[in-house]
């Protein structure tokens, strides 16, 4: 059976008994991709997959990397019994063409989380309204500028005592209880949560292939026509690329020629966050990185809760700015007192 | 209200303060005229009331349980089509808690795999100790099973037995 595409905005035209016979007709149980074969019978699919629109360029089956392939990262975390490394290929932008000879591990807890939708939406949706400010303001009766005049005497008019035409009872007069100047709507959900919210998105996006592990992230030349040939070949020309780098193994070449790219962002490892990942469509991240994700993610993971709020973080988080000079003190303290301990 | 821990960790900020104040008076001028020594061994009585960050793993025993109940995750993977992970402090994620009108609930978190295969466990184990069916309540998203009633020590037993 030839799918044909559907003139969405054809199909709206006919009447709505058609169309629903239409839509229904549409879910082919001919056509069944290795995508979609779990999925139950009776679910009716309003959206034609790219698969079924153009069968014959069904890209061939991508192998994962099995017992044989090198393992050039491996987990550094410890890992409970029931949960195994997830071993995924590691790239090179170093070759045009796509490299699946070695691989990395992954750290289950990190990027096999369970699926929470409704963490990762709330994570999302605080990014975007953390910031917000409410501005509305409204005058009370004092700051109209006008009505200190008593409009008529206390008695004898017949009419009810006022004081002054600005009252919240007048038409155009102040409002009593309004809104009061700038409000800051700022509010932080749980660090758990938040933390929740990473690892769910990274899990999102090496589910579904959106995850590239690269040795490293640099390019050998600011050239753009070979970045062009290193992005086709991998399929990602329309795709908006996510890169990131450690934190002091910053990519001069790469940051070039993405800050002439609208669709290609590239970031510290500091900056990974729930909102970015899901705006681009593909994350990259080097190897070089995984280390220091890995250990400050489990770190959250296991230490126990802060001591009184807000910014008494114990002195061995890993990678807090603020901390850097009374970690680097703490930490010269320490082997200070090693040291004479191994001297005694 | 601050917390025991919090106002520990405030006095040995106000210490450390102290004595580095002291450090630079010696290294300009001392007018006061008050004798006072500077020791930085004193500093360990200081250092061992200094909260941990990292939750410590459980020394090793050489029999378990150990005298408080305590035993460890078996080293061996279980043939269960479920698995309940402990909590960070190496406990079970068995919570009991009481409702303002008398009744308990025991909630069962972290938990893996066939939720419903586990539930059934669960009523299994519950059955006996009830004269009504068990009230039970799956939570598939967020991976929790409650039941109506207190049965901490029961479900805790159970899991220990399985090697969770």
């Amino acid at each position: 059976m030839a799918v044909r595409k559907m003139n969405f905005g054809k199909i709206a035209r006919i009447s709505g008994a058609l169309t629903r016979s239409l839509k229904r007709f549409q879910h082919g149980s001919e056509v069944v991709t290795a995508s979609n074969q779990s999925l139950p019978p009776n679910l009716v699919l309003y959206g034609i997959s790219k698969e079924q629109f153009e069968p014959e360029s069904q890209q061939e089956e991508v192998k994962s990397p099995g017992p044989e392939t090198p393992i050039i990262r491996k987990c550094n975390g410890e890992i409970s019994k029931n949960k195994s490394p997830i071993t995924v290929w590691v790239d090179s932008f170093k070759n045009v063409e796509q490299q699946r000879q070695v691989s990395a591990q992954l750290h289950p807890l990190i990027f096999g989380a369970h699926p929470r939708m409704d963490i990762l939406h709330e994570v999302m949706r605080w990014q975007q309204r953390y910031r917000d400010v409410n501005y509305t303001w409204s005058r009370t009766r004092a700051e109209l500028g006008r009505g200190k005049q008593k409009p008529w005497p206390q008695k004898g008019t017949g009419r009810v005592r006022q004081g002054s035409r600005a009252g919240p009872g007048w038409k155009m007069g102040g409002i009593a209880h309004g809104p009061r100047g700038p409000v800051s709507l700022y509010y932080k959900p749980a660090d758990d949560v938040i933390l929740k919210g990473l690892t769910i998105a990274l899990t999102v996006k090496l589910v579904q292939d959106d995850l590239i592990v690269v040795d490293d992230v640099e390019i050998p030349e600011a050239d753009t026509n070979f970045f062009n040939d290193v992005i086709n070949s991998r399929n990602l020309s329309e795709n908006s690329l996510l890169f990131m780098h450690a934190e002091n193994d910053f990519p001069q070449n790469l940051s070039e020629i993405v800050s002439n790219s609208r669709t290609l962002s590239l970031m510290p490892a500091s900056a990974l966050n729930v909102w970015s990942m899901l705006k681009h469509d593909k994350l990259i991240l080097p190897l070089s990185m995984l280390d220091d994700l890995e250990t400050k993610i489990l770190w959250h993971m296991n230490r126990y809760p802060w001591l009184g709020k807000p910014h008494n973080f114990y002195k061995d988080m890993p990678g807090k700015k603020g901390l850097k000079f009374e970690q680097e003190q703490y930490l010269a303290e320490q082997q200070r007192e090693s040291d004479e301990n191994v001297s005694q | 209200m601050i917390s025991a821990r919090c106002r520990m960790l405030l006095l040995v900020k106000q210490h450390l303060n102290r004595s580095q104040t002291r450090l630079t008076s010696v290294l300009t001028s001392n007018n006061s005229g008050v004798a006072y020594t500077i020791s930085k061994e004193e500093f360990k009585w200081i250092r061992r009331l200094l909260p941990p960050s990292i939750i410590p793993k459980p020394p090793l025993h050489s029999n378990y349980p150990t005298p408080s109940g305590w035993s460890p995750p078996t080293e061996t993977s279980l043939d269960l089509p479920y698995f309940i992970s402990r909590t960070r402090y190496h406990e079970f994620p068995v919570y009991e808690i009481t409702k303002r009108n008398g009744q308990t609930m025991t909630h069962i978190r972290k938990i893996e795999g066939d939720i419903w295969a586990f539930e059934r466990d669960v009523i299994g184990i519950i059955h006996p100790y009830l004269d009504f069916d068990p009230a039970t309540r799956v939570h598939e998203v967020a991976g929790i099973v409650s039941v109506k009633g207190n049965f901490k020590a029961v479900i805790t037993q159970y899991l220990r037995e399985k090697g969770f």
